[in-house]
C-alpha cells in the first residue's frame, strides 16, 4: 500500500501546537528545578522498575535504556541552565522598577527581532532572560555580577569563579558545573559521540584522558552522581543569588525608605526563592 | 482518578516516619510530589527521608493496591504498611502510591538502590 500523502511542512507546524501546562512551581525557580531534575530519573526508574525481563530482549532493551539515560543526562543539565535563567529573571523583575544604572546592559537585545519577546513575555525579566542560552560560566558570571551589583558600584562576585578568581571557596564547583556545560554541549551537538574536539576539550577539565570516536553512556549511578550534584548546587546558588538580592535591595531601601514596604518585600522574595531573605533588617516569612 | 478516588488508607505522617527510620540501611525514591522533592536530592536513605516527612506533619492518603477493597480513608498503623506496599515489579521493591492530605497529586514512594560512595 502506498504511503498517503502527507504534508510534512503543516506536520512540523502542528508540533507547537501541542503543549501541555507549566506545573504549579514554575514561578518558582528552585521547586521547578527540583521538580523538572527528577523527571530523567523517574522515568527511567519506572520502565526498568516494570519491564519483566523474561518478556524483553535483553541487547534491545540495554541499548534503548542506554539512549533514554543520554537524553536524561541532557534533560538534567538543561534544567539547571533553565533555572539560571529563572532566577535571572526574577532578580530582574524585582530590581526593574528602581534600577537607574547600567546593570540591565548585559541583558538588552542585540538584534530587533528580539524585541517581540518584549510585548509577550509576561514580565521583563522573562524578556531579558529567556531568549539566550546560559551554557558557559563566564556568561553566567557576566550577567550576575551586573545584574546583583550595589546600586551604580563595582559588579558583585563571580558566581561560578575560574581557577584564579574569588570566591576561592567557590572554584571547585564552577570547575565541576564547566565538565557538565561541555558534557551538554556534547549531547546536544553530537547526540554524545565524543569528537576529536571534544576529547581535548574534556582533557582540559578533567585533567586526564578522555577517548575519542566513542560515544558517551552514562550510567544510572552517573545520573544519580550529577543529579545529587546539580541539587546541591541549584541549591547554593539559590541561596547566594537570593540573599544578594536581598542586600541589593535593602541599599536602595536603605536610601529611600518610602520606596517600597521592607517588611511585604522580604516575605514576597522570600517565598520566590523558597528561603528566608532579608532587607533591611526585615526577614522575610515562607 | 486520585488517590482518594479509589480504595484509600489514611497514614499519618508519623506513622510512616517511623516506618521508614525502621529500615535504616533502605533507601527511598519518590516520583511525582513535588514537595519531597523541593527539601530532598533522591534517591536518599532512611535517615533523611523520614525527619522530612515528619516535619512536613501532614496526613497521607495510601491507595490500596487490592482491587477489591473496601477501604475508606481507615487510618493504617506500620506494623500494615509491610503488607500493603506493592511490589509487583522486578525488584520486588515496596512501592507506595500516595498523596498528601491536602493535595490532588498523586506520587509514588518506592524502596531504591543506594548510592554508593566512589
Amino acid at each position: 500500500m502506498p504511503r498517503p500523502p502527507i504534508n510534512l511542512h503543516n506536520m512540523v507546524r502542528a508540533l507547537l501546537q501541542h503543549t501541555s501546562p507549566l506545573p504549579e512551581e514554575a514561578d518558582c525557580p528552585i521547586r521547578h528545578f527540583d521538580r523538572s531534575a527528577n523527571i530523567g530519573l523517574s522515568l527511567i526508574k519506572y520502565i526498568d522498575d516494570h519491564i519483566d525481563p523474561n518478556d524483553i530482549y535483553q541487547a534491545g532493551y540495554d541499548r534503548h535504556l542506554g539512549h533514554l539515560r543520554r537524553m536524561a543526562l541532557a534533560e538534567l543539565i538543561e534544567s539547571f541552565e533553565r533555572f539560571l535563567k529563572e532566577l535571572a529573571s526574577l532578580c530582574v523583575d524585582f530590581l526593574a522598577p528602581y534600577t537607574l544604572d547600567d546593570r540591565f546592559d548585559e541583558f538588552v537585545p542585540r538584534r530587533s527581532e528580539q524585541i517581540a519577546a518584549f510585548v509577550t513575555a509576561g514580565s521583563i525579566g522573562r524578556a531579558l532572560c529567556e531568549s539566550d542560552t546560559w551554557i558557559k560560566n563566564e556568561s553566567i558570571n557576566r550577567r550576575f555580577r551586573a545584574l546583583l551589583k550595589m546600586p551604580f558600584g563595582a559588579d558583585w562576585e563571580f558566581l561560578f569563579p575560574n581557577p584564579v578568581q574569588p570566591p576561592e571557596v567557590e572554584r571547585a564547583r564552577a570547575e565541576t558545573l564547566a565538565i557538565l556545560w561541555q558534557i551538554r554541549h556534547n549531547l546536544a551537538h553530537n547526540v554524545g559521540v565524543i569528537t576529536h574536539s571534544d576529547s581535548m576539550k574534556f582533557r582540559v577539565l578533567i585533567k586526564e584522558g578522555v577517548a575519542a570516536e566513542r560515544r558517551l553512556a552514562p550510567s544510572i549511578e552517573d545520573l544519580r552522581y550529577v543529579k545529587r550534584f546539580l541539587f546541591e548546587t541549584a541549591s547554593h546558588t539559590n541561596e547566594r543569588v537570593g540573599t544578594r538580592l536581598g542586600e541589593v535591595l535593602g541599599k536602595f531601601h536603605a536610601d529611600d525608605p518610602g520606596l517600597f514596604d521592607a517588611q511585604l518585600k522580604a516575605k514576597e522574595i522570600s517565598q520566590r526563592f523558597e528561603w528566608s531573605i532579608s532587607i533591611h533588617g526585615h526577614a522575610g516569612q515562607l | 482518578m486520585g488517590v482518594k478516588d479509589k480504595p484509600h488508607y489514611t497514614l499519618r505522617a508519623a506513622t510512616l516516619a517511623k516506618w521508614i527510620e525502621s529500615q535504616p540501611d533502605k533507601w527511598w525514591f519518590v516520583d511525582g510530589d513535588a514537595l519531597l522533592t523541593s527539601i530532598l536530592d533522591f534517591p536518599c536513605p532512611s535517615d533523611e527521608l523520614a525527619p522530612a516527612i515528619r516535619k512536613i506533619g501532614k496526613d497521607l492518603l495510601l491507595q490500596d493496591k487490592h482491587v477489591d477493597s473496601s477501604a475508606h480513608g481507615e487510618v493504617v498503623e506500620g506494623d500494615q504498611l509491610d503488607e500493603l506496599s506493592d511490589t509487583n515489579n522486578k525488584r520486588r521493591q515496596k512501592t507506595f502510591r500516595l498523596s498528601w492530605m491536602d493535595s490532588d497529586e498523586d506520587w509514588l514512594l518506592i524502596e531504591d538502590e543506594a548510592m554508593v560512595a566512589k
